[in-house]
């Protein structure tokens, strides 16, 4: 009996043991939430500009496709900052599976980035000849002699201006080379006195003539290190400020706001030129009906700096290959085959979007010399690459915006007081502050 | 047919078996209580997980209600914002009418106050601000690609103009700027509008993508949980599920949240269990769902086949415990049954070790008891069969027949006729030697030397009843002459020999040998008559009883005799071949008559 009944509690024990392990392995297991992924082998790329990148992008996507039928490509329009809020914030998380494959990045960013996640982006010095970039470019995109990204759109500034309104006002396209900034404002005050139409846009919140003038004259917000905030004693700046006060003031600078009224006022007429980087022609161009209206001639020099060149940069971009992202090394291959290496794309580019092609020697393309008839059969190409090698090399630093920013608030008590020393003094101060590591 | 009846029977007798039996009871016990336990526990915890799951899964969307509607909060400070904005108002209505320093700073301004009311997760909105004369604010660094009129005329625009009070959440598939031109979006729209005359002078448009929403709802999703964001044309603005955003709402759990106004309930939709909760969301003028698939969730918190599996490897392990445990208790059992066996074909000797559980060792112990007990029965009965036996042999043994007693005196008669002294003396002498020795001497066993005396008075009496053509030879090896041997064993052979084997007077020879070897008296009896076939030697033997003997001992009942006093080992053997004679065998241990015993009278 006793056996019997030992052997039996022994059952009800292995029974109610077998039922505990079940409901405890119930309990172990975990939910898996499914994040959204993109499709196997689909490159996201997150670039700005419907006119210039993203049609750029999509064009390089359409190739390779053809080339690689099991790559698919998105091209995603996003805002320039959000692209760049967006990528810091994902990667900060560390969410990489939501990160894009490939992002644009103004040059002004770049080192930023870089400096915040120098791990986080592919390396390509060994993948590719950076020799065939021009110098400034090259300098971009490397941080700690290593190369990331590919330079894209060299970003040379230049002076688009309606032929058509500065004839009215009785000027010809020969008064509109080796301009000074004096000419330009004369020349501008006239033209809106006879036409009531300004020279061109000026936007409260973005200071990209302030950047073009600086760099013509060789200097920048920061000093070659990149890092002592240069303002109070900046030469050039203080001479951008007192053309941008002067421009505005003579009503030769119309104030718009926001990037989408600076695009709208120069296609829709509302300004007489446009002072910017190369990749706005295909702005320009948007509006096929004031083709050979316009015309190309290198940026007013300033003329009390002895720096001073006709030749400067503002915006250019390039393309970076994130390092995490979910097809990170197809993206690598598909950038550095299209981007890099292509120069048929790159020809075909300068005809479709009016890149100006960030390399040593344009001349190798086949469309380097085509003139253009949007510009009155100017040969915009060679011309534009023939101000890139002129164009002095600076270091931007990584708080461009960030002192913008300060320079835009503090501009404004200028337009009160007066007194454009003083300003430049308090920008000083807070730059430092904001510079600071 | 034989074997497969064999066959049938093994079988039964295993289906039979103790063993099998237990293990049976045993499987079925398991199952049925792994099948019931295993279903309560499940059916318990389904529905106390439903119930636990349903209820985190609530916080977590009344979580998700509050961020929609401190959402709703944020975009409100942006709107009022802009309308409480002096640089907007001026910007929107008579920018014109400033010089342009003026407007600079008029932009600028706008900018500030719009940065102040951003929170700070939304500083890159889309923020497209329009003002009846045409005048735009777009907060991106982007282009509008739409129209004016084309803004005019779209259904968010005309909302706000409806009820230029609230912010309006329309869907669409596109909207007004570079950037979320192909791709599914939610805009808010609100009027601007003077407080007073109500006249409308702009309208605020913030454009916000499924990707930007995501982060409001996101942490509700899983594969088994959705959220839905239903406007009030029944049109989904938002969800977890893109394939579902845009389209109008009609499942059954939809309908059915719709005619309660319980704000979670469960039901079924094809077969799958839904929880579905739901909230109003006043501010966005839309109802927000949370729909959980019971089911899918469930799958996820059960591994079937890990429980099978486990259930299974225990089973099978409780199973294997059991049979060796009954394996170690049955086994006396089944050796008790083989030893039974045994012993009903008369082997005694079957004691069972007493050992394993106290059932099984008072059972062995009691069979012992038993088999003791046989054992000494069967022991006296044989031993009263023997003695009854033994005294009816030696009856016999001390019995001579008349016959030979009355042809014996009448050939001493013809001796007395015929005036031969001598020879009737020496055979009076041997006669009466030999009735002494079987008849008065009532020892059983006497020494070889007396039996052969025996033999000899015998013989002699025969050779003056049948002539002397036969003739006896003796060789006995000194080392036997005190053996002793059972009286009279030795007579019936000779005797035979004289009468069969030399028929019609044939004249020959019988010699008897008899020595000790190895503690065994070997006792030989070879004649050179006629022999017979070896297998009719049994026969013969038989035969040998119905006829005239000396004694009431005959070949027939010698073996017996032998058997009775020495065991099965020792006994005769008879080799015969015709023409060539017979050889008797007489096997026996070797007792030598002990000194000063005597067994004459």
């Amino acid at each position: 009996m006793k056996n019997s009944k030992n052997r039996f509690s022994r059952k009800i024990a292995a029974v109610f043991l077998a039922g505990l392990l079940l409901t405890g392995t119930g309990c172990g297991r975990q939910t898996v939430t499914g994040s959204e992924n993109y499709q196997e082998n689909e490159i996201i790329i997150w670039t700005w500009d419907e006119t210039f990148n993203v049609k750029a992008a999509k064009m390089a996507a359409e190739i390779y496709e053809e080339e690689h039928p099991e790559v698919s490509i998105q091209v995603i329009t996003k805002e320039r900052e959000e692209i760049q809020t967006d990528v810091k914030n994902l990667l900060s998380a560390e969410l990489y599976d939501n990160l894009p494959d490939i992002i644009m990045l103004e040059d002004y960013d770049v080192q930023e980035m870089l400096a915040q996640f120098d791990d986080e982006f592919v390396d390509l010095t060994d993948r590719l000849n950076y020799d065939k970039f021009v110098d400034y470019k090259r300098k971009l995109c490397s941080r700690g002699g290593r190369m990331y990204g590919i330079p894209f759109d060299s970003g040379t500034a230049a002076l688009f201006y309606r032929i058509d309104l500065l004839e009215q006002a009785g000027y010809t396209e020969a008064d509109m080379q080796d301009l000074t900034w004096e000419r330009y404002v004369e020349i501008g005050e006239d033209v809106y006195r006879k036409t009531g139409i300004p020279m061109l846009t000026l936007d409260p919140t973005d200071f990209p003539l302030v950047r073009v003038i600086m760099q013509s004259c060789g200097s920048w917000y920061v000093r070659e290190d990149g890092v002592t905030v240069d303002i109070a004693d900046n030469e050039a700046l203080y001479q951008a400020m007192e053309i941008y006060r002067q421009l505005l003031e003579s009503n030769v600078g119309r104030s718009v706001n926001g990037w989408n009224e600076f695009i709208s006022a120069f296609q829709q007429g509302e300004v007489a030129s446009v002072i910017s980087g190369g990749w706005i022609i295909s702005s320009i161009k948007a509006r096929p009906e004031q083709k050979g209206l316009w015309r190309i001639a290198p940026i007013p020099v300033v003329t009390e700096n002895d720096n001073a060149v006709a030749a400067s940069n503002v915006g250019g971009s390039g393309w970076y290959v994130l390092k995490n992202s979910a097809h990170s090394e197809a993206a690598a291959q598909f950038a550095v085959s299209m981007f890099g290496e292509n120069d048929a794309l790159l020809d075909q580019l300068i005809n479709r979007i009016g890149i100006v092609p960030a390399v040593k020697e344009p001349s190798v393309l086949t469309n380097y010399d085509t003139p253009d008839p949007f510009f009155g059969g100017q040969q915009v190409t060679r011309l534009l690459t023939g101000l890139e090698t002129r164009i002095p090399v600076v270091n931007y630093g990584s708080k461009t915006y960030e002192i913008e920013d300060i320079l835009e608030t503090e501009f404004q008590n200028v337009l009160v007081d007066d007194d454009l020393e003083t300003c430049l003094h308090r920008v000083q101060e807070k730059a430092e502050a904001v510079a600071r590591e | 047919m034989e074997t497969q009846r064999v066959k049938e029977d093994r079988k039964r007798e295993w289906w039979n078996s103790f063993s099998v039996k237990i293990l049976g009871m045993v499987l079925s016990g398991i199952l049925l209580i792994a099948i019931t336990v295993s279903c309560m526990v499940l059916g318990m915890s389904k529905n106390v997980f439903t119930e636990t799951y349903g209820r985190s899964q609530e916080k977590v969307f009344l979580q998700v209600e509050e961020e929609w509607n401190a959402f709703h909060e944020n975009l409100q400070n942006i709107t009022n914002a802009i309308d409480s904005s002096w640089a907007f108002r001026l910007y929107l209505t008579e920018g014109d009418r400033f010089d342009n320093v003026r407007t600079f700073q008029n932009i600028y301004q706008m900018e500030k106050d719009l940065e102040q009311s951003k929170a700070s997760d939304l500083e890159r909105l889309n923020i497209l601000v329009m003002g009846i004369g045409g005048k735009h604010y777009l907060s991106r660094t982007e282009t509008i690609t739409a129209t004016d009129q084309e803004i005019w005329n779209s259904r968010p625009v005309l909302l706000a103009v409806q009820e230029p009070e609230v912010l309006h959440y329309t869907y669409s598939h596109g909207a007004y700027t570079a950037t979320g031109r192909d791709t599914d979006v939610i805009i808010v729209s609100k009027a601007l509008y003077y407080h007073e005359s109500k006249e409308i002078y702009g309208v605020v448009l913030i454009t916000l993508t499924m990707d930007e929403l995501k982060r409001y709802y996101d942490y509700f999703i899983t594969d088994n949980t959705n959220m839905y964001l239903v406007d009030e044309e029944n049109r989904i603005i938002c969800s977890g599920d893109a394939s579902k955003i845009g389209t109008i709402a009609d499942s059954a759990w939809y309908i059915r949240a719709g005619e309660t106004d319980r704000e979670l309930f469960r039901m079924r939709e094809n077969g799958v269990s839904l929880t579905v909760m739901q909230r109003e969301l006043q501010y966005l003028g839309c109802r927000l769902y949370g729909v959980i698939d019971n089911d899918m969730a469930l799958g996820r918190l059960y591994n079937m086949p890990l429980l099978i599996l486990l259930c299974a490897a225990l089973g099978a392990m409780i199973l294997l415990l059991c049979l060796i445990y009954t394996r170690k208790t049955l086994r006396p059992l089944s050796e008790l049954v083989q030893r039974m066996g045994r012993l009903r074909q008369g082997d005694f000797d079957q004691y069972m070790p007493v050992e394993g559980t106290t059932e099984v060792q008072e059972l062995a112990s009691t069979y012992n008891y038993m088999l003791d007990d046989l054992q000494s029965y069967i022991n006296e009965l044989l031993e009263t069969q023997k003695a009854r036996r033994r005294s009816e042999i030696k009856a016999l043994q001390m019995q001579i027949n008349p016959h030979y007693i009355y042809n014996t005196l009448a050939s001493i008669k013809w001796l007395v006729y015929q005036n031969d002294r001598d020879r009737t003396v020496q055979t009076i002498d041997a006669f009466i030697s030999l009735l002494r020795n079987t008849i008065s001497n009532t020892d059983e066993f006497i020494t070889i030397d007396q039996e052969v005396q025996n033999l000899e008075n015998y013989i002699l009496i025969n050779h003056t009843r049948y002539g002397d053509a036969v003739q006896v030879e003796f060789y006995v090896s000194q080392n036997c002459r005190d053996c002793l041997l059972p009286k009279m064993i030795l007579q019936p052979f000779v005797e035979n020999a004289f009468f069969h084997a030399f028929p019609s007077g044939r004249s020959g020879s019988i010699e008897i040998y008899m020595k000790q070897r190895e503690g065994e008296l070997e006792i030989r009896i070879v004649d050179d008559g006629i022999g017979m076939e070896q297998n009719r030697v049994e026969e013969a033997v038989k035969q040998a009883g119905n006829r005239e003997h000396f004694s009431g001992i005959g070949i027939h009942n010698v073996q017996e005799r032998l058997e009775l006093l020495y065991g099965k080992q020792y006994g005769v053997s008879i080799n015969s071949s015709p023409k060539e004679g017979t050889e008797v065998l007489i096997r026996l241990p070797a007792n030598h008559k002990e000194e000063g015993e005597d067994h004459e009278e």
